[in-house]
């Protein structure tokens, strides 16, 4: 018990603050170009991120159910094509995350 | 500490995919060849036929503004990014409005006439343009003083100077369009359609 209690103690400040679905990589990444204010396509997103179709199509649907991310469907040259954009609860999501890897970090180097 | 270090290559991933999705910013290469050719066509004219070019220009401007807005609105497809705030947009035509904005009223009020007011507006040209080189793309940087100094300097020259400022302008559009590097991992459109 103490040493449970310790080693709480001892956790970096911050790291509560994570966010479970954002430490995935291929998430944080996707929500990070995201947070541009810009609309991404699938296939750049996959590009950029360099990960596979079935992978990147299931770490988004994990954000889009989670309510951070919205997605659009629509054709462009008659070829289907899902844009994805960052909601409010996502951006600040983003945020508060970004803040707790930060915190983790320095009380890390301290 | 495993979660420090586990964070710390989190941010070194995500500081990779920031700098791939910079490094994806091509040019849109057919808006500069565009431009290119409507100086390539209207400044000769300086020298051969300086009655008409004002028939040529006015139309020729507004033929590339249209051509302009078309094929940005296929770039940025392309490239799979749609920006709601176009903040490059917004720099492109505003400052070409404000810039034939600007030409035209100072030529009017210091009485400058032919070749006078076209020596203003290259220099404006090419501040516009370096402005564009700090914001935007590089090459400008050096494309836009040389030709303020161009500007000045064609009114010195005795024969063919608009000709030879046209060729020099064009090149500056067009050469950097050549060597652009085109990382084949980023670019959105060699990737074939999605499949999820």
């Amino acid at each position: 018990m103490a040493r449970a209690a310790n080693s709480i103690q001892n956790l970096p400040s911050g790291i509560d603050q994570l966010d479970a679905l954002l430490q995935h990589r291929a998430r944080l990444g996707a929500m990070v170009l995201l947070s541009a204010g810009d609309e991404i396509n699938f296939s750049t997103l996959r590009a950029l991120l360099k990960e596979s179709d079935g992978n990147l199509g299931a770490q988004l649907r994990k954000l889009e159910e989670a309510d951070y991310i919205a997605v659009k469907k629509e054709f462009q040259d008659r070829k289907p094509a899902s844009w994805y954009s960052l909601t409010p609860t996502g951006r600040r999501a983003l945020k508060t995350h970004l803040a707790a890897m930060e915190s983790v970090v320095r009380s890390a180097e301290v | 500490m495993s979660d420090a270090r586990q964070i710390h290559e989190d941010i070194q991933y995500v500081r990779e995919i920031v700098a791939r999705s910079e490094q994806s910013n091509r040019r849109p290469v057919l808006i500069y060849w565009t431009w290119a050719l409507f100086v390539l066509i209207t400044y000769p004219m300086m020298d051969f036929a300086p009655r008409y070019i004002n028939f040529v220009s006015l139309p020729g401007l507004i033929i590339c503004f249209a051509l302009t807005i078309y094929l940005s609105r296929r770039f940025k497809q392309s490239l799979g990014i749609k920006q709601r705030r176009d903040r490059s947009g917004l720099f492109w035509f505003g400052g070409s409005i404000l810039l034939i904005f600007c030409s035209i009223s100072l030529s009017i009020v210091m009485h400058l006439h032919g070749q006078a007011s076209g020596q203003l507006s290259v220099v404006f040209v090419g501040i516009f343009y370096f402005l564009g080189g700090v914001n935007y793309d590089r090459n400008f940087l050096w494309l836009g003083p040389l030709l303020c100094v161009a500007g000045l300097a064609v009114g010195f020259v005795p024969h063919y100077g608009w000709t030879a400022l046209g060729i020099v302008f064009a090149l500056g559009l067009i050469v950097p369009t050549l060597f652009a590097p085109r990382p084949p991992e980023a670019l959105a459109e060699n990737v074939p359609a999605e499949t999820h």
